[in-house]
């Protein structure tokens, strides 16, 4: 995404204030300032850039009432999964600690958020913000400056086929969905406080909602999806290589600037074990991306501040966004069965983090077995060593 | 009698009418007191250099190159 320059940023355009629905609403009335001030600094006194955050409340309440009320506690504001992860991580051993991994979180994690005018006015202040139309109220945001400006590394370049010998995903490359065709307005301003990580938030997007009749007799491989039924999640089958990133470490420049490193990061398919099993998500094996979190992430700040590190999982529940309806995994039963390269084994993760990912690692005698010729009839035949797709 | 009615109803009627003007002078409408606000942020002119003078550039404002987020 191309930035754009300062006065880009801000150049609103005449024919906002014959807009029907927020032109005759005056600027400083969300902005603050005083526009009857006829020195422009002076005028500028109290401007708010996004008066949308952290509470709408006031500019986009009287008229949207039941999306601000939602949307206060929704994932994109609160990013509340982040506080649980790292609040379980520091624990609460010592409270002069979690008041520094705290404030550390605020200040690094915590610049991640989105707001109403953040979306629906302006490119997210986190990628350096700037009008997106002028100052015209977008209803659809427009993806590539809004969404996959910040979830750009990872989902981004999943989606489009960014990364090296990786196809876009199948819903991109044959039929051009945008974010908002599978990511609802409704998902995105849901209040998800209730959620501990952004799987369990209402309104989130699954696979059958549009692929219900794949079970059905006459669907392509119906057989197949009704034999691994509850055991697999779609993106065990569905997703190619992804992108899985390790040791981030964030900490402030000489001149005071926030800034993150991230070691190391690599393309990589692990099935594991769902460590989000449910009755919503119940099936026993599951894509895992390694996210950047080390134990060391907080270093600059303070010494062990993850000290329940061990806690959670560093592989975690993932959806790639490169889905293919063929890939190397489900040419063939043995693409899968009996391919231990395939799943997350205890000696695929660092030593030091063996025992957080205990609950995800595949004990060898799970890995389902190979399938021998003649034995299911089903067709055992090799997997095609390909890493393309259909 | 019905001189003091039609002075009272006229005055009851420039009342309302001079109301409204009066607000509209005063209120944030499009067109008045906005037209600051818009005098510089819809006309690149003034806009730029305003900003240089904020940001201390004397030259051309450099745009920063392309960002990726981390999600």
């Amino acid at each position: 995404m191309e930035q754009l320059a300062p006065h880009e940023k801000m150049f609103v355009d005449p024919a906002f204030a014959e807009d029907a629905n927020h032109g005759s609403i005056g600027c400083h009335e969300c902005h603050g300032g005083n526009p009857a001030e006829p020195d422009y600094l002076a005028a500028h006194n109290g401007v708010v850039r996004d008066p949308t955050f952290p509470d709408p409340g006031p500019v986009c309440g009287d008229c949207h009432p039941d999306i601000v009320e939602k949307s206060r506690a929704s994932l994109h504001a609160t990013l509340h999964p982040f506080t649980r992860m790292i609040d379980a991580r520091s624990g609460s051993d010592s409270p002069e600690q979690h008041v520094i991994v705290d404030k550390t979180r605020q200040a690094h994690c915590g610049a991640c958020h989105s707001s109403c005018g953040q979306c629906h006015v302006s490119r997210p202040t986190y990628v350096g913000g700037g009008l997106l139309n002028m100052h015209f109220f977008e209803r659809n945001p427009p993806w590539r400056e809004v969404c996959t400006a910040c979830h750009g590394s990872r989902i981004e370049k999943e989606y489009l086929g960014e990364n090296k010998g990786v196809p876009p995903d199948v819903h991109w490359r044959k039929r051009f969905f945008r974010c908002i065709k599978c990511h609802s307005g409704e998902e995105m301003h849901a209040d998800a406080s209730g959620a501990a990580n952004r799987y369990q938030a209402p309104d989130a997007p699954k696979c059958i909602q549009c692929h219900a009749s794949i079970y059905d007799d006459a669907a392509p491989s119906a057989e197949q999806h009704r034999m691994h039924k509850d055991k697999l999640s779609c993106q065990v089958c569905h997703a190619v290589s992804y992108k899985n990133c390790y040791d981030c470490h964030f900490a402030l420049s000489r001149t005071g600037e926030k800034f993150f490193i991230n070691k190391k990061s690599e393309l990589d398919f692990k099935i594991g074990l769902n460590p989000l099993r449910s009755d919503a998500r119940p099936e026993r094996f599951a894509v895992l991306r390694h996210v950047p979190v080390d134990r060391n992430s907080f270093r600059y700040y303070a010494d062990n501040a993850l000290p329940h590190f061990d806690a959670l999982p560093t592989w975690k529940y993932a959806t790639p966004h490169n889905i293919q309806r063929r890939t190397p995994q489900n040419a063939a039963c043995n693409g899968c069965h009996g391919n231990e390269n395939l799943f997350l084994l205890e000696s695929d993760v660092a030593p030091e983090d063996r025992i957080a990912n205990k609950n995800v690692t595949v004990p060898l005698e799970m890995i389902p077995k190979r399938i021998e010729p003649g034995v299911s009839g089903r067709g055992a035949e090799q997997a095609k060593p390909s890493g393309g797709s259909q | 009698m019905s001189m003091f009615l039609l002075r009272w109803s006229l005055g009851v009627v420039l009342t309302l009418t001079l109301i409204p003007l009066a607000w509209g002078a005063v209120a944030a409408e499009p067109g008045t007191l906005d037209n600051n606000c818009f005098a510089c942020h819809s006309d690149p002119a003034k806009l730029i250099p305003a900003i240089r003078e904020v940001m201390g550039c004397a030259e051309a404002i450099p745009a920063s190159g392309a960002s990726e987020g981390e999600g």
